[in-house]
């Protein structure tokens, strides 16, 4: 009877014991949750990225990439949506941040009030993606669209067609190229010179990432004569790409392709597309909050930073893949 | 055991139902502690989404003084204005460190909107002061932009933090669960702790009692030599354990010493029955004696007058047969002692085996075979040899042709005084030696004992203490030897 109350005192007295533990571990970890963490040290900056409302792969890799760069540069960073009216970049200079990285839309205007009193207020300012036309010393971090256009000469050059006929599809998903389509032609006319049969025909799609199937189509339609078509954003690429596949036109018609995708590479192994155009939102969004910790720290930062262009051909498609998928978009 | 408080029971039962009591008590505070805590993760939860819609609420309600005091340039407004400013400053947190949860941040976005806000509107009721219309109606378009834009904000981290809150919800739903199903374990194995405290709390005071029980049980059974009951930690508990077992100590000494007393009783009276026996015995030999001595007196006259007849008339052989007759009759009837010398025995025997060898010349030989030096040394119980002799005469020859012989041996051996008597004649069964060895006592029997047996009966009755006092030696048909063996270094019970 003694042993056996004592094995009751010991096997009750563990299990209370545990089930006491296991109440108390599940509470606690409760009463643990992290909410609303401040970031501890003194230098931590709060800063706001401003990006257009039509969300793709390239702002979201703008907006990594500048989150990213926050977390390395000792810095939060808030994201918001440039409204069609512009009140949410109005309001920036009334939310206590301490520093504002835009990436504008295509209607500049609307936007350039809200930076100018940005800017009165002596809230430091990085633009991104593409510039605004200013008499104030705003940092800029993109690609040089004037570069953009040699490059896309240069692959052009390489098709072989003659007389060649180039058709342009700009994109609002790449708004910064479209905001300064003017010297993206000017470069591919600087590189191409005579060997254009005629004025560069220009298109444009929608934010529909299927646009270009249409596009595409009505172009072969209206104009049979042309023979090489430049695309400016990845889906533009594949979706017109495919069209041209599903036309039977590969051969014909010859492709200079935006971006870096498997998809695209597998055109370009198949020779379906001469080359493709590579810019890195990823960069430019890391090199922009960069700027702007710089600006904030030191009073002053590079007036521009270029974020670079890579062309991906066959010849060298195999070697710049990996290198690729360190800036590639989360997919 | 040394007296300490703890040791006390009535401590003890305090201390012990305390401690249930106590980790009752805990266990019911943490149950408690616990609910009171999950209430609490669920309010804060919702800590900042109702702070936040207070601080729109009363953003809202600061619109209406202000358009009161734009609209009247109400004085009453104006403080209203003043005091609600200045309670709105002093409830808008202001974030020391930047938060990282991006809700937080757009929170702490919203609370500067809301400081920029107010700073607007100081500054259009300064304006509209200042009447300077198209600045305040510039700053209060501003402000609506502001307010619109704040209430957007909230909505979104609301929502935000709503479908954030939804997932959340899940898991504390699931956790809290599991936090109940673990409290009720604890409340299950906790109460059968403290009962388990409880019956072995009972079980140690109880086991003494059931101790007690059992051993007075034993003892009302007359059972003494049970171990002691072992002491245990309690005083109260030990005092009267040590006192039961001393009772049953003292008890059991009283008891054996009663025992004692009676088996001293029993010896004292078994002597004093031996004794009376004994008495009744020599009392009868006496009468005996007196019965033969009356006789004998006529019979001495008449041997000494055959004697002398004897003697003129010249039968000398004659004379000296009534001579040893005489002496034998003298012998046995003159000793009044119980014990003898050994030559007075001796000498008796001596006459007898003369009036023998003048009866039986023919066909009995008599030895009588004794070292002369002894005859002084020993005392025997008188008349103990010749009745062994006259038994043998009487009894050992009964229809045997043969030559008879019979032969008593006087020797020492290892201490003892050796008389033996031995003849070569029928023997005695196994049955009688038995029944002469161990005669049924009938004591109230008038039976006259004689001969043999009655040797036998004295010899015991000298000697109650030593059973090999005599021996017989016998098989039918084999002769029979009468061994008597009288320990030389050993006192007669009866004295001479």
């Amino acid at each position: 009877m003694k042993l056996q109350i004592k094995v009751a005192l010991a096997v009750t007295g563990v299990f209370a014991f545990f089930s006491f533990g296991m109440s108390l571990y599940l509470v606690s970890g409760l009463l643990r949750k992290p909410s609303s963490e401040a970031v501890s040290g003194t230098t931590v900056r709060h800063f706001t990225l401003f990006l257009p409302k039509n969300r793709n792969y390239y702002f979201n890799d703008i907006m990594n990439g500048a989150l990213k760069s926050a977390a390395e540069h000792g810095a939060v960073l808030s994201v918001h949506t440039i409204d069609s009216e512009g009140i949410s970049l109005r309001m920036a200079a009334y939310s206590g941040v301490e520093g504002v990285v835009v990436c504008p839309d295509i209607d500049d205007a609307i936007i350039f009030e809200s930076l100018m009193n940005l800017s009165r207020k002596e809230i430091p300012l990085v633009l991104v993606n593409h510039n605004i036309p200013a008499d104030q010393p705003w940092p800029f971090v993109g690609t040089n669209n004037f570069d953009f256009g040699k490059k896309a000469g240069g692959l052009i050059s390489s098709v072989d067609a003659n007389p060649l006929k180039l058709a342009i599809v700009y994109s609002a998903k790449s708004p910064a190229i479209y905001a300064e389509r003017e010297l993206v032609e000017m470069g591919i006319l600087g590189v191409l010179g005579s060997r254009l049969s005629g004025p560069i025909s220009i298109h444009h799609t929608d934010l529909n990432p299927r646009d270009a199937e249409k596009t595409v189509y009505q172009l072969l339609r209206n104009e049979p004569e042309v023979n090489t078509i430049l695309f400016t954003d990845l889906n533009d690429t594949l979706a017109g790409t495919q069209t041209l596949i599903d036309l039977n036109q590969v051969g014909r018609i010859h492709v200079v392709a935006f971006g870096n995708d498997p998809s695209i590479r597998h055109f370009i192994e198949m020779g379906i597309v001469k080359g493709s155009l590579v810019v890195n939102p990823f960069l430019m969004g890391y090199q922009a909050v960069k700027s702007l910790s710089e600006l904030c720290t030191t009073g002053y930062t590079s007036t521009s930073v270029d974020s670079g262009i890579d062309v991906l051909e066959a010849k060298n498609e195999s070697v710049r893949r990996p290198d690729r998928d360190r800036f590639r978009r989360q997919e | 055991m040394k007296r300490s408080f703890y040791n006390s029971f009535r401590v003890q039962m305090l201390v012990n139902i305390i401690g249930v009591l106590i980790i009752l008590m805990f266990s019911a505070a943490y149950i408690l502690f616990s609910t009171i805590r999950l209430q609490g993760i669920v309010d804060r939860n919702f800590f900042q989404q109702r702070y936040l819609k207070d601080m729109q609420d009363r953003l809202e309600e600061f619109q209406g003084p202000f358009l009161d005091f734009l609209s009247t340039k109400s004085s009453n407004a104006l403080s209203e204005l003043l005091v609600m400013t200045q309670k709105m400053h002093e409830v808008i947190p202001v974030f020391e460190a930047v938060p990282k949860d991006p809700l937080s941040l757009q929170e702490k976005e919203v609370y500067s909107l809301m400081f920029a806000y107010l700073d607007l509107a100081n500054t259009v009721i300064e304006e509209k002061r200042g009447m300077d219309i198209p600045r305040y109606t510039s700053l209060f378009d501003e402000m609506q932009a502001i307010d619109g834009y704040i209430n957007r904000e909230i909505e979104s981290i609301s929502s935000a933090r709503f479908a954030g809150q939804l997932s959340e919800y899940e898991r504390f739903i699931e956790t809290s669960g599991q936090i109940q199903f673990w409290n009720l374990m604890f409340i299950l194995f906790i109460s059968l702790f403290s009962l388990s405290i409880l019956v072995h709390t009972v079980e140690k005071i109880n086991r003494p009692m059931v101790n007690l029980s059992q051993m007075a049980a034993q003892l009302s059974a007359g059972n003494f030599e049970i171990e002691d009951i072992g002491m245990t930690r309690l005083y109260e508990i030990d005092h009267v354990v040590s006192a039961f077992n001393s009772m049953k100590k003292d008890l059991h000494t009283y008891i054996q010493e009663i025992r004692w007393q009676r088996n001293v009783e029993q010896e004292y009276m078994q002597e004093r029955v031996r004794n009376m026996r004994m008495e009744h015995m020599l009392r009868k030999m006496e009468l005996y004696t007196l019965q033969a001595q009356m006789n004998p007196h006529f019979l001495f006259n008449t041997l000494n007058t055959g004697i002398q007849l004897a003697i003129v008339e010249g039968a000398e052989r004659t004379g000296n047969y009534m001579e040893h007759l005489a002496k034998l009759f003298r012998h046995n009837i003159r000793e009044k002692n119980v014990i003898v010398p050994l030559r007075h025995e001796i000498e008796g025997l001596e006459s007898y085996f003369y009036i023998l060898n003048v009866r039986f010349p023919k066909n009995l030989d008599l030895v009588l075979d004794y070292p002369r030096d002894m005859l002084d040394d020993y005392q025997i119980p008188a008349s103990i040899l010749q009745p062994l002799v006259e038994n043998s005469v009487i009894h050992a020859f009964k229809d045997r042709q043969e030559r008879n012989s019979i032969v008593v041996r006087v020797y020492c051996e290892e201490g003892r005084l050796c008389l033996s008597v031995a003849d070569n004649g029928v023997g005695i069964s196994a049955d009688v030696i038995k029944s002469l060895l161990h005669p049924v006592k009938n004591h109230e029997s008038d039976t006259k004992v004689m001969g043999l047996e009655n040797v036998i009966q004295r010899l015991f009755f000298f000697f109650p203490d030593d059973p090999g006092i005599i021996a017989i030696n016998s098989k039918p048909g084999a002769g029979t030897e009468i061994l008597i063996r009288i320990d030389t270094g050993r006192d007669l019970c009866i004295p001479s």
